[in-house]
C-alpha cells in the first residue's frame, strides 16, 4: 500500500513571540513538524507495519528539520515542493500537493487536522476535493480490516464511527497513538534515504495556477480590552439595579 | 543485528560539544551529536556573555552573522549594601568596534547557530535523543544507549553533557558532587524596548552594558548578581554555592528578588515584563573536583568537565576550547589508530597547555579564600558605604573632622592589619 503523509513545519509553538514593530512573528523562531502532522505519521508508519507498503512525506515549503525527523521515525522518503509562489495559502498549498499527489496515486493520504499556526484546516478538505477523494476529518482511532477502515472521529457532542475503503484522505487528531521517538538507527538510516526536491514547474503549474486566493495582511496584536464590570452572587433585582446604573452612567440608556 | 556505527559520538549540542563537533567534522571525521533537547539551545540558560577571541578559535570572523544581542562596551562592578551601592565603570568605545570583546547573547539562539556551523560542516545532530549510558566492552567504551531508541558504537565518545554529568558518574570517571562544588543561579529575562534599554543604559544602538554585583546581592554569600542588557531584553540573576544555601537556609529565587528590589537595580528593571524564569546549577569544584578527563575510548568536556572560571563568567569559552582540544586529540589519535586512554591522554597535555588548566588553578583557592572570610562580603561594603555616604554628606562639619572620622570609622570596621593580610594573601594567591 502507498501511504503519503502530509506534512508543515510551523514555527516551534513554545517559542512564538509576536513583535509589533515588525508587526510579524520575531526572527529566527526555530521551526519543527506540526504536531498533528506527525500523530498522522504515526498511523501511517503503523499502517504500514500492517499491510506492508511505503509510507511517503511531502511539504509544501521547506522543511529540512521536520523531514528527516520524518524519514528517522521511518518514512521510506520525502518530497518538497517549492516555489516561489509556494506554500502561498491553503488553497495554493492544496494545489501543489494536488499536482503531486496525480503522480503517486497514493492509497491513503494522512495529514493533520489543522497546523498550529495558520490553522484554517483547510489543506486536507480541499487535497480530497481537488483529487474527489473521500475525507473523514478529526479521526481519533482507526482500524484497518478487509481492505476497509473503520475509524472513530471526534465530533462536536460525542464520538462517530465510519466506515471507508482506500483511496481516502484522513485527518489525524492528537487523541491517536503518540509519535515514536525515533531510534538511534532510525537517524542513521535517514542519512541514506531520499529526499526529493520539486518546484512548481516539475509539477507542470504555472504562476497562474498558484494564485492565492487569501490576502496575506500580517500580523497584528488584538487591543487590550479594559477588564469589565462583572455582576456575581447578588440578588437579581440588586442585579439589575446595577447594570442600568452601569449603562446610565455610560450613557447608553438615552 | 548489526551494530549501528559512527567514528566519533558527542554527547550534548551546548557549546562544548558543538566544538568538538565542528572540529571533527571539519577534517571529515564521521561524527555525530546526540541531544536531548528539540533543539540546541532549547532548554538553556546562560546569563549571556560570550567572549569573542575564544569563539574565533572556532568560527572566524563569526561575529559578521551570528545572532548576538549587544556588543559590551560598559563594564560595571558594583558593591551593594541592603540599601547603597558601590561601584567601579569601564567602558571604552574599544569595545565597541570591530573585531569588539565580547557580546550579550541569548543561548537559544546562539547554540542553535553554532551547531548549524558544525552540520555545515558535515556533522549529524540527532536532536530528541536522551543518552541514559555509556556502553562498554572488555573495559573499554565502546558507545552509548539512549533507552528505547537503541544503541549507538563508535571509536571515541566526548561526554559534554553539561554540569552534573550523569554519564561522567556512571562512566566512572566523576564522583557525585558536593553542594560546596556546585553553584545554583536563578535567572530571568525580562522584556524592555529597544530604546529604553538604550536610555536607561546609556548607549547607543547595538551596544550594551555588563554588570556584577556583590554584597548584599546574595545575601553576603559567595556568589554574585548579574544584568545583562540584550537587544530588547534584560538577562538578570543571582546565585550562590548551594552548601551556603543550604546551610543559610536561603531561596535562592528570593535572592533574586530581593536583588531586583535593591535601589540601585530595580529603576533599571522598572515596567519590565518577564520572558522566562530558569533556574541552573554552575560546577565551581574547579581544580579540587576534576573528574578523569579520559579513559579508554572516551573524552570529557566543559561543564561535564567542571571547566568553569566563575570569577570571570566564563564557562562557553572553556566549554568551547576544551572541545577543540578534545577533538584534536582524536585526529591525532585516529591517525594512530589508537583509542586507548593512553592515546587519549595528549587532551590532558593540550588542556595543561591552554589557559583552562593554569585558570583552574589560580582560582583554586578562591572558594576558600571568601569562604575564611565571610566578612568580605558582608561587612566591607557596610563600612565602605558609610564611609561614602559619610564623606558626600555636606553637614557643616569641618572637613578635616569629618575625613577623621571617617578613617576612624574604617579602622575600626575594616580593620587595617586584617585588610592588609587579606590583600597581601589574595595577591599572592591569584598572581603566584
Ligand atoms: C501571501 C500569503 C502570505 C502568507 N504568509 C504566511 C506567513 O508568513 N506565515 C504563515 O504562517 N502563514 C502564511 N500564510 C498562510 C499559509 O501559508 C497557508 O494558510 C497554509 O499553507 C495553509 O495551511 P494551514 O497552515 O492553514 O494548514 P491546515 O489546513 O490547517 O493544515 C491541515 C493539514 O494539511 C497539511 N498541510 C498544511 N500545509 C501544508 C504544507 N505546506 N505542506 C504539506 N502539508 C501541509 C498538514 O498535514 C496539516 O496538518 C500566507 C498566505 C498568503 C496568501
Ligand atoms: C545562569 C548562568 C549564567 C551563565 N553565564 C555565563 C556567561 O555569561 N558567560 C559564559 O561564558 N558562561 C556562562 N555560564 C556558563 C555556561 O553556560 C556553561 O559553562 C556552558 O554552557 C558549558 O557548555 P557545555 O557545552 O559544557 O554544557 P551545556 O551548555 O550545559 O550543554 C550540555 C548539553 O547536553 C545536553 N544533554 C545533557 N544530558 C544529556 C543526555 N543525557 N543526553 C543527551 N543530551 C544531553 C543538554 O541538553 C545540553 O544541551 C552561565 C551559566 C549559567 C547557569
Amino acid at each position: 500500500m502507498k501511504i503519503v503523509v502530509l506534512l508543515k513545519e510551523v514555527p516551534d509553538p513554545n517559542a512564538v513571540r509576536y513583535d509589533p514593530r515588525l508587526g510579524d512573528l520575531v526572527p529566527g523562531i526555530q521551526r519543527v513538524a506540526n504536531e498533528y502532522d506527525l500523530y498522522a505519521l504515526e498511523a501511517a508508519l503503523r499502517l504500514r507495519e500492517q499491510v506492508g507498503g511505503e509510507v511517503v512525506v511531502a511539504s509544501v515549503g521547506p522543511a529540512r528539520d521536520a523531514l528527516n525527523r520524518a524519514l528517522a521515525m521511518g518514512a521510506d522518503r520525502a518530497v518538497t515542493l517549492e516555489g516561489e509562489a509556494l506554500p502561498g495559502d491553503a488553497w495554493t498549498t492544496a494545489r501543489a500537493l494536488v499536482a503531486w499527489l496525480q503522480r503517486e496515486q497514493p492509497d491513503v493520504i494522512w495529514c493533520g487536522q489543522e497546523t498550529s499556526d495558520s490553522g484554517t484546516g483547510n489543506v486536507g478538505p480541499a487535497v480530497a476535493a481537488q483529487l474527489d477523494l473521500p475525507l473523514v476529518s478529526n479521526v481519533v482511532g482507526w482500524e484497518f480490516r478487509d481492505r476497509v477502515f473503520e475509524i472513530e472521529r471526534e465530533i462536536e457532542d460525542g464520538h462517530q464511527f465510519q466506515e471507508v475503503a482506500p483511496p481516502v484522505v484522513l485527518c489525524a487528531l492528537s487523541a491517536l497513538p503518540q509519535p515514536r521517538l525515533p531510534t538511534l538507527r532510525g537517524i542513521m538510516d535517514a542519512r541514506r534515504k531520499p529526499v526529493e526536491r520539486l518546484t512548481a514547474a516539475d509539477l507542470g503549474l504555472s504562476d497562474d495556477a498558484l494564485q492565492p486566493l487569501v490576502q496575506w495582511e500580517g500580523l497584528s496584536q488584538p487591543v487590550a480590552k479594559a477588564a469589565g464590570v462583572v455582576v456575581q452572587d447578588v440578588p437579581p433585582d440588586e442585579a439589575v439595579e446595577r447594570l442600568l446604573t452601569f449603562l446610565e452612567s455610560r450613557g447608553l440608556l438615552g | 543485528m548489526s551494530q549501528e556505527r559512527v567514528e566519533v559520538i558527542v554527547v550534548g549540542a551546548g557549546p562544548a560539544g558543538v566544538a568538538a563537533a565542528l572540529t571533527l567534522a571539519r577534517a571529515g571525521v564521521e561524527v555525530v551529536v546526540l541531544e536531548r533537547g528539540a533543539y540546541p539551545g532549547a532548554k538553556n540558560v546562560m546569563g549571556g556573555i560570550l567572549y569573542r577571541q575564544p569563539t574565533e578559535e572556532l568560527v572566524p570572523g563569526f561575529w559578521r552573522e551570528a545572532p548576538l544581542e549587544r556588543a559590551i562596551v560598559e563594564q560595571r562592578y558594583l558593591l551593594l549594601t541592603d540599601e547603597d551601592a558601590l561601584g567601579v565603570t569601564y567602558r571604552t568605545p574599544a569595545f565597541g568596534q570591530p573585531p569588539y570583546n565580547a557580546f550579550s547573547v541569548l543561548r537559544a539562539e546562539w547554540d542553535r547557530w553554532f551547531a548549524q556551523q558544525a552540520e555545515n560542516a558535515g556533522a549529524l545532530l540527532a536532536t530528541g535523543v536522551t543518552v541514559e549510558d555509556v556502553l562498554w566492552e572488555d573495559g573499554r567504551i565502546v558507545g552509548v544507549r539512549a533507552g528505547e531508541q537503541g544503541e549507538l558504537y563508535a571509536d571515541v565518545v566526548i561526554l559534554a553533557d553539561g554540569a552534573n554529568s550523569l554519564l561522567a558518574q556512571k562512566a566512572g570517571l566523576a564522583r557525585e558532587w558536593r553542594p560546596e562544588e556546585q553553584a545554583l543561579v536563578a535567572k530571568e529575562l525580562l522584556r524592555l524596548s529597544e530604546t529604553e534599554i538604550e536610555r536607561r543604559f546609556g548607549v547607543p544602538p547595538g551596544q550594551g552594558v555588563a554588570i556584577e554585583a556583590f554584597g548584599a546581592s546574595t545575601g553576603g554569600l559567595l556568589g554574585y548578581g548579574f544584568l545583562y542588557t540584550n537587544r530588547d531584553t534584560v538577562s538578570v540573576g543571582t546565585g550562590a554555592l548551594l552548601s551556603d544555601l543550604i546551610t543559610h537556609e536561603v531561596n535562592v529565587s528570593d535572592l533574586l528578588d530581593r536583588f531586583k528590589r535593591h535601589p540601585a537595580i530595580a529603576p533599571l528593571l522598572e515596567g519590565a515584563e518577564l520572558v522566562e524564569y530558569s533556574a541552573h546549577l554552575i560546577p565551581e569544584g574547579g581544580w579540587r573536583a576534576l573528574p578523569t578527563l579520559f579513559t579508554d575510548g572516551a573524552l570529557v568536556v566543559g561543564d561535564a568537565a567542571g571547566f568553569v572560571n566563575p570569577l570571570s563568567r566564563e564557562g562557553s569559552n572553556f566549554a568551547m576550547i576544551s572541545g577543540k582540544l578534545a577533538a584534536e586529540t582524536i585526529l591525532e589519535a585516529r591517525a594512530a589508530g589508537d583509542f586507548s586512554a593512553f592515546a587519549l591522554s595528549r587532551y590532558w597535555q593540550k588542556l595543561e597547555e591552554s589557559f583552562i588548566l593554569s585558570d583552574l588553578e589560580t582560582i583554586r583557592n578562591v572558594t576558600p579564600f571568601v569562604h575564611q572570610r565571610p566578612y568580605l562580603l558582608r561587612e566591607y561594603p557596610e563600612a565602605l558605604a558609610r564611609a561614602f555616604q559619610h564623606y558626600l554628606t555636606v553637614d557643616g562639619t569641618p572637613k578635616a573632622q569629618k575625613y577623621r572620622a571617617i578613617v576612624r570609622e574604617l579602622m575600626r570596621d575594616v580593620r587595617p592589619t586584617r585588610l592588609l593580610r587579606d590583600v597581601l594573601a589574595g595577591v599572592f594567591q591569584l598572581a603566584r
